[in-house]
């Protein structure tokens, strides 16, 4: 289950419900309210998956020892709850893995949707997916790989604050590899184009962290390992006309 | 409204962490601190002007934030 972003109106009764009853509780979270909800909802059940996390070490190591460690109290406990932050399933890999390995070993197992980032995002810039489509990439992934950018869509970049680290570091992140995603966005969006640096609230009543510059001007935002990228579409699709014709021509047609 | 300013001082953090844990669990409680955050606050023994800034400058009559879109067709 997703304890939300921000946990003070994103928790759901669902999710409760389960806190209150599983025997066990196991959390990795991101802010001590939502820490301080599990504790205290699940007290002397419950125990963080924070551990797992080794300064400097590769974050893939940190998920495989969490998955090993919730399939181990799975085998111990009749109803065990995972609460992670924001949606479980949305890049949360710890998630999907720890459910696919319960099912194999025949163990019923399921995932209750909370509310992500891309949630709030969509919320609190007025964005709709729908209008334009939207891509949504983690940022190193999207670095690394000969991805199609499609300008006229929505674009948004996720975990752009730790882009091109993919060890756990609590502090801050030197932002090295911004330029060379600058200059990768460049290549499809004119550098005058305004994008978007955001990050939820975590708290209610704070305001998210929004800040808007030239694509040019990226590499001198602050940002954290919470921010993310969002890209406005830098222009119009094109248009099938062939395609478009066709279907102009069933929506003129009587019914 | 006034918005969540900043929070410096330890006591406090300790006092709104276990009051915003609380109320995460009671949409009554979340309820009262969406309408009324300073009453909210001071009924829950924390002083809001520790933790509130000033009211937000009016806005404008333009959306705060413009984004391109486009329409299918």
């Amino acid at each position: 289950m997703g304890t939300g972003i921000r946990t003070t109106g994103q928790l759901t009764i669902e999710a409760i419900a389960w806190l209150r009853r599983a025997d066990e509780v196991l959390h990795l979270v991101g802010d001590p309210v939502a820490e301080a909800v599990v504790t205290s909802i699940a007290a002397g059940r419950e125990q963080s998956l924070r551990r797992f996390y080794q300064e400097g070490e590769k974050r893939r190591g940190s998920y495989d020892a969490m998955v090993d460690c919730i399939i181990d109290r799975l085998h111990e406990v009749t109803v065990l709850c995972v609460a992670l932050y924001g949606h479980p399933g949305v890049f949360a890999c710890v998630g999907h893995e720890a459910i696919e390995r319960a099912r194999a070993e025949g163990l019923d197992a399921q995932m209750l949707p909370g509310i992500s980032a891309e949630d709030c995002l969509f919320a609190e810039l007025g964005v709709d997916p729908a209008v334009g489509g939207c891509l949504s990439y983690e940022a190193t992934d999207f670095l690394v790989h000969r991805r199609a950018v499609d300008p006229a869509a929505n674009l948004v970049l996720w975990q752009v604050g730790v882009l091109g680290e993919v060890r756990y570091v609590s502090g801050t992140f030197d932002g090295w590899a911004l330029p060379l995603l600058v200059d990768k966005l460049a290549e499809q969006y004119p550098l005058d184009h305004e994008v978007t640096v955001y990050q939820a609230s975590t708290l209610p009543l704070q305001l998210p962290r929004v800040t808007r510059v030239r694509l040019d001007e990226l590499a001198q935002v602050p940002l954290t390992s919470g921010s993310t990228l969002y890209v406005p579409p830098a222009c119009r699709p094109e248009r099938d006309e062939e395609l478009a014709a066709l279907v102009m021509e069933r929506l003129n047609s009587p019914a | 409204m006034r918005r969540l300013a900043g929070i410096t001082k330890e006591e406090t953090m300790s006092v709104l962490i276990d009051y915003l844990a609380t109320t995460a669990v009671d949409p009554d409680r979340l309820a009262d601190l969406l309408t009324d955050p300073e009453l909210a606050l001071r009924t829950a023994g924390i002083d809001p002007n520790e933790l509130l800034g000033p009211d937000p400058k009016p806005q404008p009559d333009e959306p705060d934030i413009m984004i391109t879109t486009v329409t299918p067709f």
